[in-house]
């Protein structure tokens, strides 16, 4: 192929930073969960409760996946990180070879590239060699950092290729739709919105439930199962590795198939044209900013009612979860509780994940703001008789708004089929005041994010950070009993969690004014500041 | 009201340790067509995007149609219209769309306006933003700005990308502009199109206006290059105002300052000299002369 080499050289200057922060974070997480698997799993038989009592917890499973053999650190290492890192292996992959396909083919760099001597397929063959390359070389990392961790090569060898293999197919995901959509962003929604998030959901939806043949059945079904289903640690299957290699090659035979179809620059569909002039409603600022989001914020919709109520389909399985668990029952009925504290456990497992999901909707929103400054809108915008404050509210309001609305409707439909069951809505009333409670934690990360927007807007991604970090405390760091105050340094870390902790006003009101007064400071910057141009 | 459209005095604006506009100083009086001219990065853009309000001064005052860009930016934008060097549409809006976006949020345009001047700049308005060409996307701002009445129009090299047909349409909308007593300030690097349009110039450099006048009045601060045949050249030398004399061939040529001209024709006329040619300054060299940064300041007046 042509101009390979100059195209990946190219590629490679350009991406490593960003594969190299992906893989060094991801790596490291799998040995230093094991180094903790001594204190979470004492010896002997309290030790075999507490396996016996995570793995068989529907929200455990929810989220982690399925378990095979807990009993050695290998095992327990996979089942309890192994599949989240799969996935977010998966989200590195796609976000990479979009950011050096099609992110530089919208720029016109390609077509830089391409006047050279550079054959037709080279950017796409390069930008997925790159990003089979840093799964690769994730896999051995991961893979190696296992052998010195844990006795078993034939363990460490099965997760780095799980690791490897899963984030291969989503090189493959992510080329796919980088040739079907002439932008970026919808290439990356696609890819990690509704293809990622939808089967992380699916893979949920088949793990949690106590397991019955249809459901193994439609777990070979799950891609991001693929890895765990390889059994690493617990006598590895390693045939199952041709599912994603099989699967890898018939993404990218058909993403280099696409790309024989189209032209440079565009889609796989002809451009459409649109209307000569504007409906009444595409009009000043709020009617240009719900033109801009509109279709994120039908999406986010979407997606989020269908998560909330696959989700709370499984919190009707917890009964039928631990009947055949006598020995859980019985300590929980020790604890003064019954079923409904498992329940409980679950829909505030949920709510948490679902508020940092939603979150991410808002920041996306907002990051418009920043989007259209640098592409050159808001300073046409702002040479007409817009106000920088109409301008920026007209993004901030939807932004505040979305993951706020989605959030309570989440409490108000996780608990819809519980409350059919049980014949009575009271279950619904508690879990949507569960959910209300946790919004100010929104407006915290969101008035963070205007702060960013009114002052220092090159650091916007600084809120991705934020946002990563309460990913980390909440589902890995959890695991090193760390001190209290820096579990609850999170945006959700101080609010009370709801029913189990009691209501505390304080800590919702001061972090919700915290937020707001953000908001305002940040609005201030933007009406002081420099706005840029192209 | 103000007579001055625009009024920057000593206008000081720094991007880091970068100095982008340095004491700038300009006015242009309302009704006139004013050729804002100087190369790359002398801070052509910078000095609109302040009087846009965009960009806050460091120090100096800058008034635009009687008040403060920065703090009436709203209001005064309802009475002015903008069109950036670099146009960059929003991609999944039409050319339409985005014309009656940017019209409506100034405050309104006028249909039949907008409807000629889609027919005379010859744009289809259904195509999406991001499958408009670099000239179309021009066209689009062009007719965004245009389309409404206002009394200022801010135009940033907006011609940059039409073709020369396009580039007629925009003149001989400019014109029928100017005799509606709309003030214009033209950012240009297009000579023809300057001279053609504009009563009055300034040419910027490195943050500060280094001339402003009429072009008329420009060339006359310039020197005109003359050539003859003469034997005696001591006459010629000996005159104040005669620069870079030399011969070759048995040709005299050099260069006289504007105010040196009456005696400088005398003395050839003393001398004899036949086969005189003078060529004033041409407006390429005029500009050339400020635009090439190498030359120190001092060596161009």
């Amino acid at each position: 192929m042509t101009g390979f080499g100059a195209a990946f050289r190219l590629a490679y200057r350009r991406s490593r930073m960003f594969y190299l922060w992906w893989v060094l974070s991801l790596s490291v997480i799998l040995p230093m969960t094991v180094t903790k698997y001594h204190d979470l799993v004492p010896e002997g038989q309290s030790g075999q409760l507490v396996l016996a009592q995570l793995s068989g917890n529907p929200t455990m499973r929810a989220m982690l996946g399925p378990a095979f053999d807990l009993s050695n650190p290998g095992g327990f290492t996979f089942w309890r990180v192994g599949t989240f890192i799969a996935a977010a292996v998966g989200m590195m992959a796609a976000l990479g070879v979009i950011r050096a396909t099609r992110a530089e083919e919208e720029e016109g760099r390609v077509e830089l590239v391409r006047a050279g001597a550079v054959s037709a397929a080279a950017p796409l063959a390069a930008g997925i060699a790159l990003g089979l390359l840093a799964c690769l070389v994730l896999g051995l990392a991961s893979g190696a950092m296992m052998i010195a961790a844990t006795p078993g090569v034939a363990g460490a060898a099965a997760t780095g290729l799980g690791l490897a293999l899963t984030g291969a197919v989503f090189v493959g995901v992510g080329a796919v739709f980088a040739q079907v959509f002439p932008s970026a962003r919808t290439a990356r929604v696609w890819s990690l919105g509704i293809v990622l998030g939808g089967l992380y959901l699916a893979r949920a939806m088949v793990d949690a439930p106590v397991s019955t043949p249809t459901l193994d059945a439609w777990r070979w079904a799950m891609p991001l199962d693929w890895a765990a289903l390889a059994r690493p640690y617990a006598s590895e299957r390693w045939w199952v590795f041709l599912l994603p290699l099989g699967l890898t090659a018939i993404l990218v035979a058909l993403a280099f198939w696409l790309e024989s179809l189209r032209d440079v620059g565009a889609g796989l569909r002809a451009a459409s044209s649109g209307v000569a002039t504007a409906s009444p409603s595409l009009s000043g600022a709020v009617g240009l900013s719900w033109r801009l989001v509109r279709v994120s914020v039908i999406g986010w919709t979407i997606g989020i009612v269908i998560s909330a109520i696959g989700m709370g389909a499984l919190s009707t399985t917890v009964d039928s979860a631990f009947t055949d668990q006598p020995q859980i029952l019985d300590m929980l009925r020790k604890l003064g509780g019954g079923t409904d504290v498992i329940r409980n456990a679950f829909f505030q497992a949920m709510l948490g994940i679902m508020a940092t999901i939603v979150t991410i909707a808002g920041i996306m929103l907002l990051s418009r703001l920043r989007s259209e400054e640098t592409d050159g809108h808001s300073e046409v915008m702002l040479s007409t008789a817009t106000t920088r404050w109409r301008y920026a509210l007209s993004l901030l309001v939807p932004a505040v708004l979305l993951p706020v609305v989605l959030l309570v409707a989440t409490g108000a439909l996780l608990p819809v089929l519980q409350s059919q069951q049980d014949g009575s809505p009271t279950v619904i009333g508690t879990v949507t005041k569960a959910a209300l409670v946790l919004t100010p934690g929104i407006v915290l990360v969101l008035g963070f994010a205007m702060l960013l927007l009114g002052w220092r807007p090159r650091w916007y991604g600084l809120v991705w950070v934020v946002l990563g970090w309460s990913i980390l405390v909440s589902w890995i760091l959890a695991l090193w009993n760390p001190p209290d105050w820096l579990l609850k340094l999170q945006p959700w870390g101080y609010l009370p969690h709801l029913p189990s902790d009691p209501m505390r006003w304080g800590a919702f009101s001061i972090e919700l004014a915290l937020g707001l007064g953000m908001v305002a400071v940040g609005l201030l910057g933007y009406r002081r500041r420099d706005i840029a141009g192209r | 009201m103000s007579t001055n459209a625009i009024e920057i005095s000593g206008l000081v604006k720094r991007f880091g340790s970068t100095v982008a506009l340095d004491g700038l100083t300009m006015n242009v009086p309302t009704g006139q067509v004013h050729g804002f001219l100087g190369p790359n990065g002398a801070g052509k853009s910078t000095t609109i995007r302040v009087l846009l309000g965009l960009l806050r001064a460091d120090s100096g005052t800058a008034k635009l149609l009687g008040g403060d860009p920065w703090r009436d930016a709203a209001n005064l934008h309802r009475r002015l219209a903008y069109v950036p060097g670099d146009v960059n549409l929003w991609p999944n809006l039409t050319g339409g769309e985005a014309i009656d976006v940017i019209g409506r949020a100034r405050g309104g345009l006028d249909k039949a306006k907008r409807a000629m001047l889609i027919e005379r700049f010859d744009l289809d308005p259904k195509k999406k933003g991001r499958a408009y060409s670099k000239g179309n996307r021009q066209k689009v701002a062009l007719i965004a700005a245009l389309a409404s009445d206002v009394e200022l129009l801010l135009l940033d090299e907006p011609t940059s990308g039409l073709d020369p047909l396009m580039e007629k349409v925009f003149g001989d909308i400019i014109v029928s502009e100017r005799k509606e007593n709309t003030t214009v300030l033209l950012s240009s690097h297009i000579l023809s199109e300057v001279e053609r349009l504009c009563d009055h110039v300034s040419i910027i450099r490195e943050g500060t206006v280094v001339e402003t006048g009429t072009l008329d009045q420009l060339r006359h601060l310039h020197r005109t290059r003359l050539s003859a045949t003469l034997s005696d050249l001591s006459i010629l030398s000996r005159l104040s105002g005669v620069h870079d004399l030399v011969t070759e061939n048995g040709r005299t040529t050099f260069e006289a300052d504007d105010d040196a001209m009456p005696p400088v024709l005398a003395a050839l006329a003393r001398a004899g000299a036949t086969g005189v040619t003078a060529t004033p300054p041409s407006l390429e060299e005029l500009f050339l002369s400020h635009y090439d940064t190498r030359v120190p300041e001092k060596a161009l007046a």
